[in-house]
Parts: C-alpha cells; structure tokens; sequence
C-alpha cells in the first residue's frame, strides 16, 4: 500500500502540473491531459489511504514530520477537504458573478444572485474555521505569513533574474519580415470578429 | 472545527519559513517547466536553478542527522515542505478573498465602455 504522505505528496504535484498544462498553448489550443490529471490529483488528495497498524508489515513512521500519525492523517485531510469546499465555492462564485454581470453579455441578475450565494458560502466556511481564528490571534504565526511572502517575492526576483539570464545567453532570431497585405488584411479580420461580435 | 498546528512539524524560526517560501515556490516552478516542455522553450538554466535550490535544501535536512539518507526521507521532507507553504498560502485566503470580494462588487456594477480598438479598426 502507498504511503499516504507520499499519495498526497504526489497528488499535490499531479495538481500543480495540471494548472501548468492547463495555462499551456494558445488558448484555443489547451492540453487535452490537464482535466484528467487534475481530477486524478484531487482524488488522490482527498481519498488518501489509511495510516498501517505498527504490527502491520508496511508500517511507515516518519522519520521528521512528527504529524504523520493517525491523527495527523485526520487533520490533514479535514485542512484539505475544508480548503478545496473553501476555495472551489470562492472559484466557481467569482465565475458565476463574472459571467453574469455586463462584461461579456447583458447582465443577468438571477446568475448574479447565484454567484454572490456561493460567494457567501465561501466566506461563511472561512469564518466557521477555528484554524483562521487562532492563527490571526497568534503573533507568531502572523510573522511567519509575512515571512513566507518575502521568501516568495525574494526567490521571485531570483527566478525572474536566471530568466533574464537565460534570454541574455540565448542567441537571437533575426528580424522577421513586417506583415504583407493579405496577413494585414487577415489579422484585422481577426480583431474586428473577436472584438466586434463577428459582425 | 479543527486544528492544525504548524509547531509540531518543528518549523518555528522566521528564516525556515522564507526558506519553506523558497523550495515550494522552486517545486512548483521546475513542475511547471518540465510538464510544458516544447521546442520554442530554452529551460534548462531555470529549470537546474529551481530543482537545485527546491532538492538541496530538502537533501541538506535528511542528512542532518547521521549524514545519510533515502528516498524516503526526502519524500517525507517534500511533503513537509509543500504542505507548509500551502497551509500558509491558505491562511492568506480571507485578505485575498476580501480583496477578491472587492473585485466582484466593481464587477456587479459594471457597465461594458467603448472599445475604442473597434473605431480604430473601422477607420
């Protein structure tokens, strides 16, 4: 049996790739392989198998993370099980709002009221969640929210100069040709249809 | 509802969080560089860059105790290091929530203005 901290480990990783393929390609032309794999995940993080008996023979302690255990698994579980409700509600709410107001068709207030619902559900389960409330009462764990930000912008910045690195090493394409006319033609085609309702 | 405390994992000092920032942040960029590999990409800098500061790190704390390790070591040390940055990331959620709400309500009462690409391309 696969241990659970190593299903969850490599489910989030499924997850991650998933959003990687998902944002991937010219948007008329998305992987195909991103859905799968991130229903694969999702199950993968939610139906996590159960911690072996120590008498059992693929019994597993941790050898550093000490929350492991059974009852770590447990808690574990409800943090993910609480967040996906939490964040998927929030997700498909905004959706919902988004495509209901008068940024794409005509405003539709029944799809609004939908949207802002589930919206509500969202902020609801956050504030039903005893993890929030002691973690914004503690100090310590609030500088290590802060904390956390400034290693993500810090590594960021790191990140985004071995990429301007990179660019600077890669040898450089010569200059394309401009557009001829047919291709001017084409292209405006393609902006008045996308932008003008195909008329 | 339920707790979940991140002191048991034995990460309290604020440097291990801006370190745990790093190696996930890493993690998740060398995911997203291998699974979008294509002929127009040059990522082997970024991508060896991002697999040496997300593994060195886990590799340096399963040798920390007898100067050994295993495979199974490192997964466990890779769970530990994920799972932390995304509780953090988590613990973000209602301050990007309100600001997502925020967003929302600008958007409810949006009405759509002129495009002026369109009146470009007309002329």
């Amino acid at each position: 049996m696969v241990f659970w901290v190593n299903q969850a480990l490599l489910s989030f990783t499924l997850l991650i790739a998933a959003c990687s393929m998902w944002r991937m390609g010219p948007a008329f032309k998305r992987s195909k392989f991103a859905g799968p794999i991130a229903l694969l995940g999702l199950a993968g993080l939610i139906f996590l198998p159960e911690q072996p008996l120590y008498f059992e023979s693929d019994y597993h302690r941790c050898e550093f993370v000490s929350f492991c255990n059974d009852d770590g698994r447990e808690s574990y579980l409800k943090v993910v099980t609480w967040s996906l409700i939490s964040i998927s509600t929030a997700l498909i709410g905004c959706y919902t709002i988004i495509r209901g107001s008068r940024i794409y068709a005509e405003r539709n207030p029944p799809v609004l009221a939908i949207g802002w619902f589930l919206l509500g559900i969202s902020w609801w389960s956050i504030s039903q969640s005893k993890w929030f409330e002691e973690a914004y009462t503690r100090l310590d764990v609030l500088a290590w929210m802060v904390c956390f930000i400034f290693g993500i912008a810090g590594t960021l910045y790191l990140l985004f100069r071995i990429i301007r690195f990179t660019e600077n090493v890669t040898p450089k394409d010569p200059p394309i040709e401009p557009l001829n006319e047919n291709e001017r033609r084409l292209v405006t085609e393609m902006i008045r249809r996308n932008l003008g309702g195909g008329s | 509802m339920f707790g979940f405390d991140f002191s048991i994992a034995g990460i309290g000092s604020l440097g291990a969080m801006m370190l745990i920032a790093m190696v996930f942040i890493c993690y998740c960029f060398a995911i997203h560089l291998i699974v979008t590999w294509n002929p127009y990409h040059r990522p082997a800098i970024p991508l060896v860059f991002s697999l040496i500061l997300s593994i060195g790190p886990m590799l340096a704390m399963s040798m920390e105790k007898d100067g050994n390790t295993s495979l199974a070591e490192i997964l466990e040390i890779a769970f530990l290091f994920t799972s932390l940055g995304v509780g953090v990331i988590v613990l973000w959620m209602p301050i990007i929530l309100a600001f997502v709400t925020f967003q929302m309500l600008i958007v409810s009462r949006k009405s759509p203005t002129e495009d002026p690409l369109i009146e470009m391309l007309e002329n």
